[in-house]
């Protein structure tokens, strides 16, 4: 996270995309590439909202998630309330969250 | 080139120093660490050693003079540098710091280390208004791995700030994860997974006493191989010791 991002990390709601589970991650690696410069050592890392909200309502940190879409970016959405300084909120979403980790560019097709 | 024994008041050899002839410069042999048998260090885990030695004292005041100490070698130029030019200012000048302090870390250590400085600051796919690695970071890092002398090498990551982050992996998705700011000042976090639940600790402290303020987790969890005597910490960190006048079964 960075300071320019107000509290709110973004991130890609892959229902948005129809399609099978593999078709929905290309898409929104698609979309993340119109906004964000995807290098070959991006990588996607995949989150359930309920669990997310969970983790972090638990862990003291109650979030809030909300679609909001950009330009290039259809499917972005904000997860409100993140602290971006907050180490323990951090380890929380990376340890609790988030998983797998996939490789972003490998979903880009050339 | 000749070996001499420092002793501490105890009549205990706590290392030895080998002064390099042509130099001058007296090179510190932290290896005698491992050496110590338990009988003499209390059962304490031999990590915890390190803090209290005169050698390691020394050392980061050596650290201390070399962050103040602006980086040679690099090209000054009247033109605004490319981004390509800024990271390899950048990750030229942390290895430059790096090896200044080289002959307290593995040759192998050394050069992975170079090589995720590398693949962290890769033109490709870095993000505009992002910080290259800040030297007064690094410095820290190198101070805190320089005491700690893991065995085991980190994950590394780099803050938008440009502040090194390491992170341990053990167990079952037990994590240590260490933010290097500048001046010292580091900042941890520990998740670890005790059955289902899940605990985190988080601290901040300077980095001479990171390995002090680590010692209830069982840093050898964290910075040993898997192969090597590694105990996951569980709830009970300390052990209580016996009230003088509790009976005691035989």
């Amino acid at each position: 996270m960075r300071p320019t991002d107000g509290n709110a990390l973004s991130v890609n709601w892959l229902e948005y995309f129809p399609g099978t589970p593999a078709h929905q991650l290309i898409e929104s690696a698609r979309a993340m590439g119109t906004i964000k410069n995807v290098g070959k050592n991006s990588a996607f890392a995949i989150g359930q909202v309920a669990i997310v909200k969970d983790a972090c309502a638990n862990a003291g940190f109650p979030v809030r998630v909300l679609y909001a879409p950009s330009n290039g970016n259809p499917s972005h959405s904000l997860i409100k309330n993140v602290i971006e300084d907050d180490l323990d909120l951090m380890a929380t979403l990376a340890s609790r969250a988030c998983f797998p980790v996939i490789k972003l560019r490998n979903q880009i097709p050339h | 080139m000749h070996r001499i024994a420092a002793q501490n008041s105890i009549n205990l050899p706590l290392y030895q120093i080998k002064q390099i002839g042509l130099e001058g410069r007296p090179r510190i042999d932290l290896k005698a660490f491992d050496t110590w048998p338990p009988s003499l260090t209390n059962g304490m885990p031999h990590y915890s050693q390190a803090i209290f030695s005169d050698a390691i004292r020394q050392l980061g005041q050596y650290i201390d003079k070399l962050k103040s100490r602006p980086p040679t070698g690099v090209l000054v130029q009247d033109h605004h540098p490319s981004l390509g030019e800024q990271l390899f200012d950048a990750t030229a000048a942390a290895k430059i710091q790096t090896a200044q302090v080289a002959m307290y870390l593995e040759p192998k250590w050394r050069e992975n280390l170079f090589r995720q400085l590398d693949l962290l600051h890769d033109p490709d796919g870095w993000e505009g208004g992002d910080l290259p690695i800040q030297q007064a970071s690094f410095a820290t890092f190198l101070r805190a791995i320089c005491q700690i002398k893991p065995r085991r090498r980190p994950g590394l990551g780099l803050s938008s700030t440009g502040h090194l982050v390491a992170a341990w992996v053990s167990g079952d998705d037990d994590r240590l994860i260490i933010e290097f700011l500048p001046a010292d000042s580091v900042r941890w976090v520990i998740t670890r997974h005790i059955g289902s639940d899940e605990e985190r600790f988080v601290g901040h402290t300077r980095a001479p006493r990171l390995l002090e303020c680590l010692t209830p987790f069982a840093p050898d969890y964290w910075f040993s191989h898997e192969d090597e005597a590694r105990v996951k910490p569980t709830r009970r960190t300390s052990r209580r010791k016996a009230h003088p006048l509790q009976k005691t079964s035989t």
